[in-house]
């Protein structure tokens, strides 16, 4: 079986948000490769357009006209101090919010919390 | 000696329409009912494990008390749901270490239905984590045993929920199906299991895998069984705006509806040569049952039913890295924290939460998302989704439904498939399609693969037509166990 490209693999875990361990690391580009190379059936497949998605006769809605996707580049996070810039209130760091259940509320749900 | 070789399996606990009926006379009183279910519970969950968690008795018990809309059929039973569906005070983990003991702060519809119909909820239900796998090898908390043969899987990713059906641990339950995972587990178990037609249950309150195929159904010993839960959760549900505002009918009176005369079409040349021969004669016996019910048996060809499997993995795949790019330790669950800052956080707790299959569908989503590969499999999946959904409504031109065996092949030993993926994957050739398309589709149990392991008959129907799958069903179901001498699991 052909090995899983190391280089893609780094990619796709850094879009993925994984970091696997060197254990996992083997394992995953294993399994990868198996399963990428089962899906290469599809690549005999005709590819359409925009109407490929369309699958009217269920009712489901069609994509929007053309792909507006970004470029799939890893792009770092805020740091926790941007994060919380814009907080109406922050507490120890956190955002505060107000709670959403009332631990206290009766078993059947029929009052309490908001 | 395992229940499967004895030919002693007995279910320890009346099926759902039995314990209803008695309930109706007055010859069973609800709480000598649930008793039962949790006698019966004590007694065989710790050799099989069907339950993630189970409710307290004090809390989750028949209430006599109760408004109860219409005359259910469920009022007084105890159910069971699974692990990725919100249940008050129970864990809706996904049985996934990254959500581990995580209980929701609210109900999903399906659960607050079923309440409102009278009936209690037994506990949640073990499951392949995030509903990702076919045998419920890949939960976290361990797998869980088939009660008609201990040695072997219960299927997946419903695993729990059939095997507690199966084993006479609730009188129905609550699974999801994204590409079978309903219909596969109730195959293996020898229960029936119904996939609703995309938009006829709601979601709100199901943990999103793949959004555009999931949905949530039921699971019973009988037909009618899967009839009265359907009934009491489909419809629409203003909390998902994707639930269709259709009647539903009555599909509890659908399933004694006669069917001489329907036409189902099988598609010969789609079922191929890799059927084991037990499961391939257990659906021709089925075919001849439907024959002798009147029923008009045609063979129809489908197009891209090959490319049908590829196909989903890669759209649910793709749609599950999107849906599970949530669980970054910030929102849910637990948290790994780095010193190499949140992204390096991030990575940490994804990658100590996930298991490895889940790591794999995310890893092989954000693939074939990648700049140079959506353009290519990923439109090719569609297409292929786009055209089989056309092919399938030409076909329902021609017959009422399709029918097919629920799997390629009867419950496994655990670890035989566990190793590669893609002989795993086989075990969903026959249901994903019905997902592609967003139809109904029902898997009957249809006796055993001659070595005693159960078999599933699948009927597929038009988009909402739930009623005459029902009805076929019913019709099977009765055929096969007035042929069958007595013995055995017959209704």
């Amino acid at each position: 079986m052909r090995e899983f490209d190391p280089d893609i693999l780094d990619h796709v875990a850094a879009l993925a948000g994984l970091d696997p361990d060197p254990a996992g690391r083997a394992a995953a580009a294993e399994r990868l490769a198996r399963v990428d190379a089962w899906l290469a059936e599809l690549d005999g497949v005709e590819a359409a357009g925009e109407d490929a998605a369309d699958t009217g006769e269920t009712g489901r809605m069609p994509p929007p006209p053309g792909p507006p996707l970004r470029d799939d580049v890893p792009r770092p996070g805020l740091d926790a101090g941007e994060a919380t810039a814009g907080a109406p209130e922050l507490r120890d760091g956190f955002f505060a919010a107000p709670r959403l259940r009332d631990p206290a509320a009766p078993a059947d749900g029929s009052g309490g919390g908001s | 000696m395992s229940d499967r070789f004895s030919g002693r399996f007995r279910p320890t606990s009346p099926t759902l329409s039995a314990a209803a009926a008695a309930l109706r006379r007055g010859d069973a009183a609800p709480e000598d009912l649930d008793a039962a279910l949790r006698a019966a519970i004590d007694e065989r969950e710790p050799g099989l494990h069907c339950f993630r968690a189970l409710s307290d008795p004090a809390r989750e018990h028949p209430a006599p008390g109760r408004p109860v809309a219409g005359d259910s059929p469920l009022r007084g039973l105890g159910g069971a749901v699974k692990a990725n569906i919100c249940c008050r005070r129970l864990p809706a983990d996904c049985c996934s270490r990254i959500l581990a003991g995580w209980e929701p702060p609210y109900e999903a519809t399906a659960v607050a239905r079923l309440r409102a119909a009278g009936a209690h909820v037994l506990g949640t239900t073990n499951m392949d984590e995030f509903a990702m796998g076919s045998s419920t090898e890949t939960s976290a908390f361990g797998p869980t045993r088939n009660p008609r043969a201990p040695d072997r899987v219960p299927g997946g990713s419903s695993g729990g929920s059939a095997a507690a059906v199966a084993a006479g641990l609730a009188f129905f339950a609550l699974g999801s199906d994204t590409g079978g995972s309903v219909r596969q587990p109730a195959h293996c178990c020898g229960v029936a299991g119904l996939k609703p037609t995309y938009g006829r249950v709601s979601r709100h309150g199901l943990v999103a895998y793949a959004s555009s195929f999931d949905q949530i159904g039921p699971l019973a010993r009988t037909v009618d069984g899967c009839a009265a839960v359907y009934a009491a959760i489909a419809g629409r549900d203003p909390l998902d705006a994707t639930t269709l505002d259709a009647p539903v009918g009555d599909p509890l009176a659908a399933c004694a509806r006669p069917v001489r005369g329907m036409r189902v079409g099988v598609p010969r040349a789609w079922l191929g040569d890799d059927v084991e021969p037990g499961v391939a004669a257990a659906f021709d016996r089925g075919l001849d049952a439907l024959r002798e019910a009147g029923v008009v048996i045609v063979d129809v060809a489908l197009p891209a039913p090959e490319s049908a499997l590829a196909a989903y993995y890669v759209l649910a795949a793709a749609e599950a890295s999107s849906n599970l790019a949530r669980y970054d330790g910030s929102l849910y669950g637990a948290r790994r924290d780095s010193d190499g800052g949140w992204d390096a956080s991030v990575r940490a707790t994804r990658s100590a939460g996930f298991g490895p299959e889940v790591q794999l569908r995310i890893l092989l989503g954000a693939h074939v998302l990648s700049s140079g590969r959506r353009a290519d499999r990923y439109r090719r999946a569609q297409r292929v989704r786009a055209v089989l959904a056309a092919g399938l409504a030409s076909t329902f031109a021609d017959c009422d439904a399709l029918a097919t065996p629920t799997s390629p092949f009867a419950a496994f030993p655990f670890g035989a498939r566990a190793d590669d993926p893609v002989r795993m994957y086989q075990a969903d050739r026959f249901t994903v399609p019905a997902n592609l398309a967003g139809l109904p589709a029902l898997s009957v149990p249809a006796g055993d693969d001659g070595a005693g392991l159960p078999v599933g008959f699948q009927f597929t129907g038009p988009a909402l037509a739930e009623e005459t799958i029902f009805a076929l069903g019913g019709a099977l179901e009765r055929m096969l166990a007035a042929a069958d001498d007595g013995g055995g699991d017959a209704p």
